[in-house]
């Protein structure tokens, strides 16, 4: 087939995808990224998939009631998905929680093959690492997943590429826990977001914001609560008052002393 | 949940004032207290209130209310926002101070018998989240304090329509803020 | 080394220090029917009565109710106790005076600005509430209640570290805290109200300083940019300064029992290992037990969380087995005289046990899920105070008038006081337990249908309230002449 032709059938299939993605009920607002919170809870619907060597297979079972950490990006990506990638994988070696954690990269463009994604394995350098796994699925079933999870992407017809964000989504028994929505992955994070996805949890935590002398900072590395300056603050007044009591009878026993009570 | 420690109040009350009444009357009859007897009755008396207080200890320090049942998901999850003077309940995150009036909603509904995480915060001073039942008994509570996001795992039992009210004196009309949580 | 204590050759009661401290009495006296009538007025409000009252003045008024109320009996504690200690040590009454000065300027500060302008922010001005009114009240307001905060905070540090000096001057630390009776030598003989007292001004002190650090912090964010405090760390810092503030103001009054019981039951109370043990240990724990006010601060860790339910479980062993015990001991069989002082520091210690009772159980965390912030609250520290340390102070200050003007007492005014106070103060407690069980909760100006209870139990109260205040009043009358007559003799 010509080039001019394939071109024209590609452009094509990509505006029927766009379309049907715009069609899908409700387009979301493309300036604002989406929604961390609206979509936890989500039941993932458990889609079929074929992975980066050919075997047939689908969601639970690369779960295989692990929690499970999803990303969604496509091999032609000339933007977020490669640098997405790469430093998920370096936060990954850095998380102390490695094992019982499931990893699935699906890929989002029809016209990705098992090899493709395979090519992606490689160039992370995890192609051998069972807890990798890399795939493709039936564009409908991928609209399907992606819809539960607030992910999407439209086709850039002028940059022959597809708009889409770069979130990691957490995954526990089948539900959306927790959304990191970033292009680059921090083990931090990370962290976090597998403990959500393991069951961890922690009652509270504290807001970013400006606050300082906080009395405890969460490390979501170490998962555990650190003392902060604050605390320090909070220890002035038995210091205070230790030492003036101490200075002030040191100071009535010397008057005893000297006789000039 | 409040039966039986105020229970445990009204009969304490009541023991004391017995045991001072008591004592008071005995100085109509003035006798001789023999310091041994006293300190063996203080004994006694310590050893019983250090065993109370440990029996209290082993049966409640389990039930923090922290959630703890880290296994469990929850069902939903609530975005609780407090601002002077109403309670946001949402999905999604909730509303800004630059978007409170247009994101902004006062009640939310939320299934019975399934795991709900309220997750609450305030934009302003503190609050108290608070959930009252139908019958008007309290739920459970937990504060809402600026820069952090507190999360409070309830199982509603029971359908109908739960009150939210705020706990933490926050200003003139403290009184009049609330939020409801229907439960289908 | 120890010293053998020496008797203070000073005749007490100089006509200095009796000017000094009936000044401070009757202000009080001023004050406390004042105070307390403005609680009579939020439980009217609460009732559903005055229901054209705009609720911003309920709130300024229970702001100026809780702030008074503190206050005063901290200052009445202190000066109560300050004069028991002359019998042992001798303090300097000019900062006695200039407490006086700085807590009446601080009076005056909260009262404009809780009557004028409106100032509704709670007494423990939870932060970051002072800096949103929301329009209620002007800025000068918020102003004036840290100026009237720094003012006292400034006189109240002097004074209790004047007293604190007056004993280091005596005694050395370790006897002050009657370290020596732990040891088992037992000398010097010290007594009681020394141990409290120094175990007390050392846990002011943490407290005062505590309010220091608040006020600066809040004073930094005020005054720079792009600083934000830490609502959790404020918290904290807020509630170790209040917490402190009105244990140690309990603790006073039980030093009063300590001092003057003995004189109605013909026993003495000295000090031993006991009470030396049970005081070094509340010394300690009282650092502590503050942390029960953050149970529903999801943001607090767990083991701060647990901490706070110990501390507070176990500062209850040293009171109960130790004075409270004591205190039935000392009246067991005596030939105790009961005149107005021992009823009142007798049923002060009885309410204090009640209300601590109730403290413990508020201070599991468990029940706090159900109790925090109903009227639980109120209703537990209106025990221990009101019908507690209210009672042992102004038993204490009775005998104190009655002593100097020799003007006997009444049997039926000291039934009177008795029977109202008791009927009265127990009754309008009980309406706040009442509503607590049922979930009301605390500091609303008036209560939403899911409430409802709330104002049953309010309209009740008042019937309690005001047989309270006529025994009050009857009180005031009788003690109020006394003081009178002992600054003319």
């Amino acid at each position: 087939m010509c080039t001019r032709a394939r071109r024209l059938i590609v452009s094509a299939a990509g505006l029927l995808l766009a379309t049907q993605v715009a069609s899908a009920g409700g387009r979301q607002d493309r300036s604002i990224p989406p929604d961390q919170e609206r979509y936890v809870s989500a039941q993932l619907p458990n889609i079929a998939l074929t992975t980066s060597t050919g075997t047939a297979t689908d969601l639970q079972r690369v779960a295989n009631s692990r929690p499970l950490l999803l990303a969604f990006v496509f091999t032609r990506c000339t933007g977020v998905c490669s640098p997405f990638l790469m430093s998920w994988r370096t936060a990954d070696q850095q998380m102390s929680r490695r094992a019982g954690v499931a990893r699935l990269v699906l890929s989002f463009d029809p016209r990705d093959k098992p090899a493709d994604m395979a090519e992606v394995a490689r160039h992370l350098g995890v192609e051998s690492d069972p807890a990798w796994t890399f795939g493709v699925a039936a564009p409908e079933d991928i609209r399907r997943l992606t819809q539960t999870v607030g992910f999407w992407y439209d086709w850039d017809e002028s940059r022959q590429q597809f708009d889409h964000p770069a979130m990691l989504a957490a995954v526990r028994d089948g539900r959306l826990v927790r959304l990191l929505i970033t292009g680059t992955v921090t083990s931090g994070r990370l962290d976090e977001l597998v403990r959500e996805a393991i069951g961890e949890f922690i009652p509270s935590y504290p807001l970013p914001g400006r606050a300082r002398f906080r009395c405890f900072q969460y490390d979501a590395r170490s998962g555990r609560i650190t003392l902060d300056w604050g605390f320090g603050l909070l220890l002035i007044p038995v210091f205070t008052v230790s030492l003036s009591t101490a200075i002030m009878f040191a100071a009535g026993a010397r008057l005893r002393r000297t006789g000039q009570t | 949940m409040v039966g039986t420690p105020f229970l445990v109040f009204l009969v304490s009350a009541l023991l004391i004032i017995c045991v001072f009444a008591g004592v008071a009357v005995s100085t109509r009859q003035p006798r001789h207290v023999e310091y041994a007897r006293a300190q063996r009755l203080r004994g006694l008396f310590f050893l019983s209130l250090a065993a109370i207080l440990v029996v209290f200890l082993v049966l409640t320090l389990p039930r923090l209310p922290y959630p703890v049942e880290a296994a469990t998901s929850p069902g939903r999850i609530v975005h609780a926002v407090g601002k002077q003077y109403a309670w946001s309940l949402t999905d999604g995150t909730g509303p800004t101070l630059a978007n409170w009036d247009t994101a902004f909603s006062p009640s939310i509904t939320v299934p019975a018998n399934t795991q709900v995480e309220f997750r609450v915060t305030t934009l302003d001073v503190n609050h108290g989240f608070s959930l009252y039942a139908p019958d008007g008994h309290l739920v459970a509570q937990t504060q809402a304090m600026p820069g952090y996001m507190n999360r409070l795992r309830v199982t509603f039992d029971r359908p109908g329509t739960y009150t939210v009210l705020c706990l933490e004196f926050c200003g003139m009309s403290h009184h009049r803020m609330r939020g409801v949580v229907e439960v289908r | 080394m120890t010293l053998v204590a020496e008797p203070v050759a000073v005749d007490t009661y100089t006509p200095r220090l009796v000017r000094l401290t009936f000044t401070w009495v009757l202000t009080a006296l001023v004050l406390f029917p004042v105070l307390a009538v403005l609680g009579f007025l939020m439980r009217v409000l609460q009732a559903g009565f005055l229901a054209s009252v705009p609720p911003e003045w309920f709130y300024a008024v229970m702001t100026l109710h809780g702030l008074g109320m503190v206050g005063l009996w901290f200052v009445a504690g202190m000066a109560g106790i300050s004069v028991l200690l002359a019998r042992y040590v001798r303090p300097t009454l000019a900062v006695s005076w200039i407490a006086y000065g700085a807590t009446l300027a601080g009076v005056l500060l909260l009262l404009a600005a809780t009557l004028i302008g409106r100032l509704g922010v709670g007494w423990y001005f939870l932060y970051p509430l002072p800096f949103h009114s929301g329009g209620t009240w002007p800025g000068w307001a918020t102003a004036s209640l840290f100026a009237a905060l720094a003012i006292m905070g400034v006189g109240w540090t002097l004074w209790a570290g004047d007293l604190l000096w007056a004993i280091a001057r005596r005694y050395g630390l370790s006897e002050a805290l009657g370290w020596q009776y732990l040891r088992g030598t037992g000398t010097p003989e010290v007594p009681p109200i020394i141990i409290i007292a120094t175990v007390s001004f050392i846990g002011v002190l943490a407290g005062l300083v505590a309010a220091v650090v608040v006020l600066a912090l809040v004073a930094f964010e005020q005054f720079t940019t792009g600083f934000t405090n830490d609502a959790l760390l404020i918290k904290n810092l807020t509630f170790y300064f209040g917490h402190m503030l009105v244990n140690i103001t309990m603790y006073f009054g039980v030093a009063m029992v300590y001092e003057i019981m003995p004189a109605y039951t013909a026993k003495p109370w000295k000090s031993n290992a006991l009470v030396a043990a049970s005081w070094n240990l509340v010394l300690f724990l009282v650092m502590f037990a503050y942390l029960h006010h953050l149970y529903m601060d999801f943001a607090q860790p767990e083991w701060l969380q647990v901490t706070g339910q110990l501390a507070s479980y176990l500062i209850s062993v040293p009171a109960a087995v130790v004075t409270i015990f004591s205190t039935l001991v000392l009246v067991y069989g005596s030939e105790t005289k009961w005149k107005l002082p021992s009823l009142m520091l007798y049923l002060g210690v009885m309410g204090w046990a009640i209300g601590g009772v109730a403290a413990v159980i508020d201070s599991t965390v468990a029940v706090n899920s159900r109790f925090h912030n109903t009227l639980w609250v109120p209703a537990h520290f209106h025990t221990y105070y009101v019908m507690g340390v209210v009672l042992m102070i102004l038993g204490a200050v009775f005998h104190l008038a009655t002593e100097l003007s020799r003007v006997s007492e009444s049997l039926a005014s000291t039934r009177a006081i008795v029977t109202t106070v008791g009927i009265g103060g127990y009754g309008f407690l009980l309406m706040f337990y009442l509503a607590g069980v049922a979930g009301v909760p605390r500091r609303y100006a008036n209560y939403p249908v899911e409430a409802a209870q709330g104002i049953f139990y309010a309209k009740l109260s008042l019937i309690f309230i005001a047989v309270l205040l006529a025994g009050a009043l009857i009180y005031i009358w009788e003690t109020g002449r006394r003081c009178v007559r002992a600054l003319a003799v």
